[in-house]
């Protein structure tokens, strides 16, 4: 593509979103709450949509339906599985939201660190989710990096694209925080699951409609419509690749602080389901554009190919190439500028303030707004270096962070659960898991996210019994959350 | 667990463990639109449906 064509319709979606960001602007923000989690008044369908931008980056459209294009059908069970893991929202949706206004959390972490009664479990798992999801970001933005070179051949850089998105995403989230990174969220979900859709019908058209393409893919590719059929889809490397995105609701935090934001259980409803049926239609579109590039390019070097090749083929109009090629580095930036803004969060939240116990909410709030310039430049500088480690890291972002599922659940459901329990599940299995992916080991043939979730599970039951249950804390905890059950007729 | 709906919960937890069973061992021959794919779209559809009945009783 003309990298012309690419400036172009880059230059478009800036002075959208930009006009977006604006708009959201709601008063001036002097409170952690008010900038992190939009006052907690997000309405439910903005919601939706920007907790589906942040959940699907930009490599759904390239990674899925290149993992159909290489491994076949196995890749949309991997996927909807995901998806209807999606069902604890159902359980700790309510819980999340009703102590959060209870107690004023701004974080995921923060709640544990109240819930267990000792700030080092909320510093330990704000800082395990920086040393995971920092270099996810970063992986995110040298994607678009590639992305953007690979577009134009090269006429657009690298370094030009990362730097691109960094800025974007920095100056989504400093508008007006939540209320800004949800409503440019909100526009590039909704331009791209009706572009992308748009895509599967002009390609099925093109390709003689569904029982042609269903045809195809029986008579020339054999097992791409079964498991474990060409052998890709292994049945362990199915369950390491789905059991840590099962729990990806709650163990992540940029989408877990999204339970805190909704302005009523109405909102948290709409968020739910809206995004259930979002993801639905976007799984379902991302693994036909696999297999029709399966069927209209069988012989590519690699799946992450697919995507390009189709958007860049006759089978797709180009303005609508362009448009979803947009759409794809927008969705990019879109994950970034939330994860930024959680870690922000965090790291004011449950580092500075705990080390500055007397910090005001507007002292935090500044130092909020100063670390996410500086979160967005890490990454940035991760993703120029371009090292092992940060591939490793970010690959086992979803296992490493999967390691803080027993603690999470322990806290609304297991009333011995301990500090200590919780920061060993934490740490000991977080660095299991690293060293895992580090030395590349698969031990008995299973994924690092399947050991480190067992030795949490182990940690958090084995010490918590061993050691005293912050009784009172729990008590109170609980209380509240069977009552705001009972009122909001929860499950 | 104080909403009755919470027995809801059971076939969602099944039809999770289903999609690793009835792919891998009973459909793992049916190399069409109309296995896998078809059982894990249905089964997704059914659990975004479970979604919504359950919540459908939230108040304010």
């Amino acid at each position: 593509m003309e990298a012309t064509w690419i400036w172009t319709g880059v230059a478009i979606y800036i002075v959208f979103a930009g006009v977006t960001a604006y708009l959201s602007r709601e008063g001036k923000q002097t409170t952690m709450s008010g900038y992190f989690l939009g006052n907690r008044k997000m309405g439910g369908f903005v919601s939706a949509m920007s907790y589906s931008a942040t959940t699907y980056s930009a490599f759904m459209l390239i990674g899925l339906a290149g993992l159909t294009y290489s491994g076949g059908v196995g890749a949309l069970g991997f996927e909807l599985i995901y998806l209807c893991g999606v069902t604890l929202v159902l359980i700790f949706g309510p819980r999340f939201w009703a102590v959060g206004h209870r107690f004023g959390y701004v974080t995921p972490s923060e709640m544990l660190g109240h819930r267990y009664d000792n700030k080092t479990v909320a510093v330990v798992s704000a800082i395990t989710s920086c040393v995971f999801l920092i270099p996810y970001a970063a992986v995110q933005l040298a994607g678009v990096g590639y992305l953007m070179s690979g577009m134009t051949d090269g006429a657009i850089g690298f370094t030009s694209g990362t730097i691109l998105a960094t800025i974007l995403a920095i100056v989504f989230t400093l508008v007006a925080g939540l209320r800004s990174v949800a409503w440019t969220d909100s526009l590039q979900a909704i331009v791209m699951v009706i572009s992308a859709t748009l895509v599967v019908i002009f390609v099925i058209y093109a390709l003689g409609g569904f029982g042609e393409f269903f045809g195809a893919l029986r008579d020339d590719h054999p097992g791409a419509l079964s498991v474990p059929g060409t052998g890709f889809f292994t049945f362990s490397t199915f369950l390491g690749l789905t059991l840590p995105w099962v729990f990806f609701s709650i163990s992540n935090p940029q989408v877990s602080q999204r339970l805190f934001t909704p302005g009523s259980m109405k909102d948290l409803r709409i968020m739910l389901l809206g995004f259930m049926i979002f993801g639905f239609i976007y799984t379902l579109v991302s693994v036909t554009w696999g297999f029709a590039a399966l069927i209209q390019f069988p012989e590519l070097a690699t799946g992450d190919l697919a995507t390009p090749m189709l958007l860049a083929s006759d089978l797709v109009p180009t303005g609508l190439g362009i448009i979803v090629m947009i759409g794809i580095i927008a969705a990019a930036v879109s994950t970034i500028d939330s994860i930024m803004l959680t870690l922000s969060s965090m790291f004011t939240r449950d580092v500075f303030a705990v080390a500055k116990p007397n910090a005001t909410e507007t002292q935090q709030l500044l130092v909020g707004k100063l670390a996410l310039p500086v979160i967005a430049v890490l990454a940035y500088l991760f993703a120029q270096l371009e090292l092992d480690l940060i591939a490793v890291l970010s690959v086992s972002a979803s296992a490493g962070l999967l390691v803080m599922v027993p603690p999470i659940i322990g806290a609304f459901f297991w009333r011995r659960g301990t500090a200590a329990g919780a920061t060993s599940a934490v740490v000991v299995s977080g660095v299991m898991v690293f060293y895992l992916e580090f030395s590349e080991t698969r031990l008995w043939g299973q994924g690092s996210g399947v050991w480190g979730l067992l030795l949490s599970v182990a940690l958090f039951v084995g010490v918590s019994l061993a050691t005293k249950a912050p009784t009172e804390r729990a008590t109170l905890f609980l209380d509240t959350v069977r009552g705001k059950l009972k009122e909001h007729q929860a499950v | 667990m104080s909403n009755p709906k919470a027995v809801w919960l059971v076939p969602v937890a099944a039809l999770i463990l289903l999609s690793f069973f009835v792919p891998y061992v009973l459909l793992s021959d049916v190399d069409a639109w109309y296995g896998s794919m078809l059982f894990w779209t249905v089964s997704t559809a059914a659990v975004i449906a479970v979604n919504a009945v359950v919540s459908l009783s939230w108040k304010d």
